[in-house]
């Protein structure tokens, strides 16, 4: 018995034992939750420098622009090929587009996202074309004075080469007074824009008149000039007045006046199915081409989304 | 001998107050660093979220604007549940001119000082609906009857 009780005057160890277990387990408790909020912090250094949308919406960016310019190409290869119908047109882009879709769709499949392009709608457009260089630039049934496109939005391509020997040289005088110098005009409805080719000496002589009245001269010396309304140059040298789509509105004809004074080649694109088409054989002849092009684009990831309708014009793009 | 003049009652006593005292003394300054440990790494945590959920909107933002007219554009934003150990909400607020402020709240855990706040902008040229989400998996998507870009919770449990 005498080892059981504790030694009188001496504390009870129990007690004691007790205070520190009881500080040691609500010790412990806060250790824990330091813990878990060190996790936390760990994790969120994980976070930090983990991969952002930023990879995916590159992706999506690069899909579309690689749509675009594969669109713009297949549409300009289109219009070259040799198509009498503006249905044999589309089938052959619908095509196109279906055949790079297939590749591009396995493509992106294989880095994990579903992309899919389709065509939806073309727009039709005309392309005018002489090329008979020895006859000169009346139309099929020989009228001096002719429209060669009416109610244009916009105008693709305009060029022309025109021989200096088959213009009327003004004697002298300006176009304006003589007359008879072969005419392109430019008209929206409320305003003219002309340009009158003429040879002078040995030169090929362009006067622009624009909407506001102001003549601008530009020309070249040589037998004959290639004259770029859209690019706005006469034998490759710059000649901004000849930009006619700087100056009017939306909308217009374009007419030639004494066709019978200018002779060669030349060739426009509009953005029309234009409603005259004469006869095979006659000059011009009228192409069917695609305007443009609106197909629906979509790329898909497990965390990107992207549907959309997109409008492809013809060309090369530069990115 | 050494007894004389020693009362165990207030060796007793003694002992045991001045146990208590050094246990509460570290209970409580291990209590109060504990806390601040949590509201420091919920602050850092709502950064890190903030800044990914406002990157995730200028991307879904960016994406806007790269289309004519875009049909669907949504960004799925895996955000975390919950930030040591507390559930959070975002609160998203267009101010009007071409930004938008969100503002993380949450985090209150057992300390006093209430909510811990942090606030992230992210310019937009889309603007953002405001509103309220809870934290974790949430989507951006755009709405092309309003044109604005919507932060909602993301139902689609599709999640990487």
């Amino acid at each position: 018995m005498d080892g059981l009780t504790p030694p009188a005057g001496e504390v009870s160890r129990t007690d004691r034992g007790q205070l520190l277990l009881v500080s040691a387990v609500a010790l412990a408790v806060l250790f824990v939750t330091l813990a878990v909020i060190l996790t936390t912090a760990i994790h969120t250094e994980t976070i930090a420098t983990g991969a952002s949308e930023t990879d995916n919406e590159r992706a999506v960016v690069t899909h579309q622009a690689s749509v675009d310019r594969h669109a713009g190409e297949s549409i300009e290869r289109v219009n070259e090929a040799d198509h009498d119908t503006y249905e044999s047109l589309e089938a052959d882009l619908r095509e196109r587009i279906a055949a790079w879709n297939d590749l591009s769709s396995r493509h992106d499949g294989g880095a994990g996202a579903a992309s899919n392009v389709s065509l939806v709608a073309v727009t039709e457009g005309t392309r005018i074309v002489h090329e008979d260089g020895a006859e000169d630039f009346t139309n099929a049934t020989g009228e001096q004075s002719w429209t060669v496109a009416d109610d244009v939005s916009a105008t693709r391509d305009f060029r022309m080469t025109v021989t200096r020997q088959s213009l009327r040289a003004p004697g002298g005088k300006s176009c304006d007074e003589s007359g008879d110098c072969f005419e392109v005009t430019i008209d929206d409805g409320t305003d003219t824009w002309t340009m009158a080719v003429s040879a002078a000496q040995n030169e090929v002589v362009v006067d622009v008149e624009n909407t506001s009245g102001d003549h601008t001269t530009c020309s070249v010396a040589n037998q004959s000039a290639e004259i770029d309304l859209l690019a706005g140059t006469i034998e490759d040298t710059p000649c901004p007045a000849l930009r006619f789509v700087d100056d009017v509105e939306s909308s217009y004809d374009i007419h030639y006046g004494n066709a019978d004074n200018a002779s060669g080649t030349y060739t426009l694109t509009v953005d029309r199915r234009l409603s005259e088409s004469p006869a095979v054989g006659g000059s011009p002849s009228y192409e069917p081409v695609i305007d443009d092009a609106t197909l629906a684009v979509s790329y898909r990831t497990p965390a990107v989304q992207y549907e959309t309708e997109r409008r492809v014009l013809p060309g090369d793009f530069d990115d | 001998m050494t007894d004389r003049g020693v009362s165990t009652v207030v060796s007793y006593a003694l002992i045991l107050g001045i146990v208590a005292l050094l246990t509460t003394g570290l209970l409580f300054s291990m209590s109060g660093f504990v806390d601040g440990q949590q509201r420091d790494t919920t602050h850092s945590t709502f950064e890190v979220v903030g800044n990914t959920l406002a990157g995730d909107v200028a991307v879904a933002d960016r994406l806007v604007t790269a289309s004519e007219q875009p049909q669907t554009v949504s960004v799925t934003s895996t955000l975390p549940d919950r930030v040591a150990g507390s559930s959070y909400v975002i609160d998203v607020e267009d101010t009007g001119d071409g930004s938008a402020v969100l503002t993380l709240r949450g985090g209150a855990g057992t300390g006093d000082g209430g909510d811990v706040f942090t606030t992230v902008t992210v310019r937009t040229e889309t603007p953002v609906e405001s509103t309220t989400v809870e934290g974790g998996a949430v989507e951006v998507r755009y709405d092309s009857a309003n044109e604005t870009l919507v932060v909602h919770p993301d139902e689609s449990g599709v999640i990487p």
